[in-house]
């Protein structure tokens, strides 16, 4: 008896052969993700974590300062053509992988063609291919690769040529998604690339030691990058806590560097000198089913205006969340002297006496007062939203709205397949403009609430096609006006906050609102 | 025995099909898509159509099931949405490890703990130990064991800072999961095992074997046990095949990278092949406790016979 027992104890502890080896020592930054990594692949990526492990272990042409603005990275300078069509990137010397081999433009040339070339898995593919001249042709099956405008001229001249002129191309490709990768070592993997850390190649800050999709990653500093005496840190300690309270525990006990509060936790730590709030790119907001009779415009308007954004913001959410102005978020940028919030002003904000007018408006053009069901996803965020929605229209509008909360998987299915009344619901930009969330109107499917409007679609087409950035800044101010203010398709909540607290010894941790969401390039701990 | 074994077998094969037909049908049923639905709602009519045409899932549910059929006796689980395109057994086997650790630790120290106290309880019956016994048990029984987790990792993790509070780095990061999940097999045991030592203790035999004189020891251990023993086996099948298999809040409280949480996100997130494999793994597995443990009762007390095993055959 007593053998089978250490037998079967032997077998379960060489199961085990996960418990393994950790960077370790008092100048590791140690970080976690809230939820286990889908993939460690770049080219079939889309997750903000992944983001993160991709900035440390890889880099791209160009990497975001402190101020979210392009600077130099593995390219060492770019000219642009005149028309603005052509971006010639010239390499820096001497760049290799972590395997010894050479970094050259062709690993520029594979990986964005590879981002491109299977819409169904990769998860930027429809977001990328339309800015490359001949991109969406070629995602679609429809001409070879040569004919993308991609090219490695030589091993230290990368070409790449538009489809249309884009004032914001140098800020869109710091992300990861277009990362280098090495064609021979890529192939070679095949479906093991980047499964574990012997898989994968590392060009960046840091070198990945070890990786697994549930445990979290574990790098090293990398002595061979470029800008090695810039990387302050020995390492980082990169694990998966999926339960907030225990990360609030592991940071407690000395064993994070910086955790992220949940709204519950937020009161506790106000005022406390490591706690601190930002917000990003991921904007709530309130979707109407255009198509449905009872959802007249003045009933949509109503809906918008007896939202209290703030109190939700600042009473409710407690996250460091923002009163969103539009479904663009504030940040976005406009032109050199202003956000696009600041040059378009606020289309979605409250105002009782309005959202009263409005409503009664509505009620009189349908001859009855409608009841009304608000779709909403499971989550604390959706669920406190909801409730304090419901609250608004209770005092401002004197009607009673009904909540109905699923998974977020049957309400997409829902707003898909039936008609609604609206629906709370949230996008997160993909790059730092209006178009990424602009265009997603245009789809005219049920989760864009059942929208068809020629007139909308071909603004947007106009903006697409505007050379001029001033031009086409005022037609994207102007859609988005059309969309929320005139004809209230969808109205603007919030755009998402986070508390955290920070250890105080901890320097240059940079958090972006779009893309890769942390830099730990410039980490550095006094401690 | 052989042909008992074998007829078990058998069963389970038609059990096995029945479940895989039932947890189909009920997976097809729940709402959305395995695809990540925001990204998913972007392509174009005719990518969305693609993609569903690469995985089979544009065919009709019976269609699909066959297909599904097929590869699963080629071996073939599938390959995960969530966990892009690694392969079912590969998601299955990397989870499994630390839920077993955990699962296993728990049971050997539970049942050791269990049976001394229920044995040295049902001796001393009425005295401190029994009582003390029996409010272990109800406690065990009674208290959830996240709560026992949170206070544990609050308490021994965090405030004496004796053990890490989660992870999996270390052996010793296995203790305090193992720990919490321990009180649950620790007071079932304790509390059957008294039970019934305190019914054996009164039979004839065993009465007869004191008044001759027979040492406490042996006659605990040679007469008592093996006769008590077989209604905790019963109890600890199941109790093992659930330990085993991972336990969703010990592993999110710990941040182990365990099968329980796989089983919540696959379900989440319309996993549909890994929801398959793990169903498959955790029916074959109970299945096959099941049939130990029944052989197990024939060891224990060579009177019981598996059914249709007639002597002098």
């Amino acid at each position: 008896m007593k053998k089978t027992l250490c037998a079967v104890l032997l077998a379960v502890v060489l199961l085990t052969g996960c418990l393994g080896a950790y960077a370790e020592g008092d100048n590791v930054f140690h970080v976690y993700a809230d939820r286990v990594f889908r993939t460690f692949n770049q080219v079939i990526g889309s997750d903000s974590h992944l983001f993160e492990v991709l900035g440390a272990i890889s880099e791209g042409l160009l990497r975001l300062d402190e101020n979210h603005n392009p600077q130099p990275a593995l390219a060492e300078s770019f000219t642009i053509s005149e028309d603005g069509l052509v971006y010639t990137f010239i390499l820096r010397d001497g760049l290799v992988w972590s395997n010894g081999a050479p970094l050259t433009a062709k690993d520029f040339e594979f990986s964005w063609i590879e981002a491109i070339s299977d819409s169904e898995n990769n998860g930027y593919a429809d977001v990328i291919a339309p800015f490359l001249k001949n991109g969406v042709a070629f995602m679609n099956g429809e001409i070879e690769a040569s004919e993308v405008g991609v090219k490695a001229l030589d091993e230290k001249t990368f070409e790449v040529t538009l489809a249309n002129p884009c004032a914001f191309f140098d800020r869109f490709i710091t992300l990861p998604v277009l990362f280098p990768l090495n064609e021979e070592f890529y192939k070679a993997q095949g479906d093991l690339f980047a499964t574990s850390a012997d898989t994968i190649l590392c060009c960046g800050p840091f070198i990945a030691t070890s990786l697994d999709l549930s445990v979290g990653a574990t790098m090293v500093k990398n002595e061979a990058y470029w800008d090695a005496d810039s990387v302050k840190l020995d390492g980082i300690d990169f694990k998966v806590i999926t339960d907030s309270s225990a990360a609030l525990n592991a940071y407690e006990a000395g064993e994070l560097d910086r955790v992220n509060l949940s709204s519950i936790d937020v009161l506790n730590f106000m005022g406390d000198p490591e706690f601190g709030t930002y917000s990003d790119f991921r904007n709530y907001y309130i979707q109407y089913d255009v198509s449905n009779p009872k959802m007249n415009l003045n009933i949509r308007k109503a809906l918008n205006y007896a939202v209290d954004r703030e109190t939700l913001c600042d009473a409710i959410l407690m996250t460091g969340a923002v009163p969103a102005g539009g479904v663009v978020s504030q940040g976005i940028h406009g032109n050199d002297t202003q956000t696009f919030r600041e040059a378009a002003g606020d289309f979605s904000y409250y105002d009782p006496d309005l959202a009263k007018q409005y409503w009664d408006a509505g009620v009189a053009e349908l001859g009855y007062t409608p009841e009304l069901t608000m779709l909403t996803a499971e989550g604390t965020d959706f669920n406190d939203m909801a409730v304090f929605i419901q609250d608004c229209y209770r005092k401002v509008l004197g009607i009673e709205v009904t909540i109905d909360s699923m998974t977020q998987k049957a309400r997409n299915e829902k707003m898909k397949t039936e008609n609604y009344d609206f629906a709370l619901s949230a996008w997160g930009a993909d790059y730092d403009d209006a178009m990424t969330w602009l265009e997603l109107w245009t789809s005219e499917s049920g989760y864009r609430g059942y929208h068809i409007d020629p007139e909308y679609n071909a603004m947007v087409e106009a903006a697409r096609a505007e050379v001029d950035p001033e031009a086409r800044l005022q037609i994207m101010i102007n859609t988005e006006k059309k969309l929320i203010e005139e004809d209230c398709v969808v109205t603007g909540l919030y755009d998402r906050g986070f508390s955290f607290l920070q250890r105080s010894y901890v320097e240059g941790y940079i958090t972006h609102p779009v893309g890769q969401p942390s830099e730990f390039k410039y980490v550095v701990l006094n401690k | 025995m052989a042909r008992y074994i074998g007829r078990r077998l058998l069963y389970m094969i038609v059990t096995l099909f029945v479940i895989v037909v039932l947890t189909f049908v009920l997976m097809k049923i729940l709402p959305g898509s395995p695809f990540d639905t925001e990204r998913f709602e972007k392509l174009t009519p005719e990518q969305q159509a693609a993609a569903l045409e690469r995985y089979g899932l544009d065919k009709p549910i019976p269609v699909q099931f066959l297909r599904y059929l097929g590869n699963t006796l080629r071996g073939d689980l599938g390959t995960s949405f969530y966990y892009t395109n690694i392969p079912v057994t590969r998601v299955i086997f990397s989870r499994l490890g630390p839920s077993m650790l955990v699962g296993a630790q728990a049971i050997l120290v539970g049942l050791a703990i269990g049976l001394s106290l229920g044995i040295v309880a049902a001796c001393r019956h009425n005295g401190f130990v029994d009582n003390f016994t029996m409010v272990i048990a109800v406690l065990g029984i009674s208290v959830p064991n996240f709560v026992v987790a949170a206070l544990l990792q609050y308490y021994v993790g965090l405030k004496l800072g004796w053990l890490p509070i989660g992870f999996w780095k270390t052996w010793s990061c296995s203790v305090l999961p193992s720990l919490a999940l321990c009180f649950q097999p620790l007071a079932t045991a304790a509390r059957f095992i008294r039970t019934e030592t305190l019914d054996v203790l009164q039979q004839d035999y065993i009465v007869t074997a004191r008044s001759k004189g027979m040492s406490q020891a042996r006659l605990l251990l040679k007469h008592t046990l093996r006769n008590s023993i077989i209604p905790v086996i019963t109890i600890m099948a199941s109790m093992v095949v659930n330990l085993l298999t991972g336990s969703l809040a010990i592993e999110s409280i710990f941040s182990i990278p365990g099968i329980g949480g796989l089983f919540t996100e696959s379900v989440k997130n319309n996993d549909y092949n890994v929801i398959m494999g793990l169903t498959m793994f955790y029916s074959l597995f109970y299945m096959l406790t099941i049939l130990l443990a029944d052989v197990t009762y024939s060891l224990v007390d060579p009177r019981i016979r598996v059914a249709g095993e007639k002597e002098g055959e």
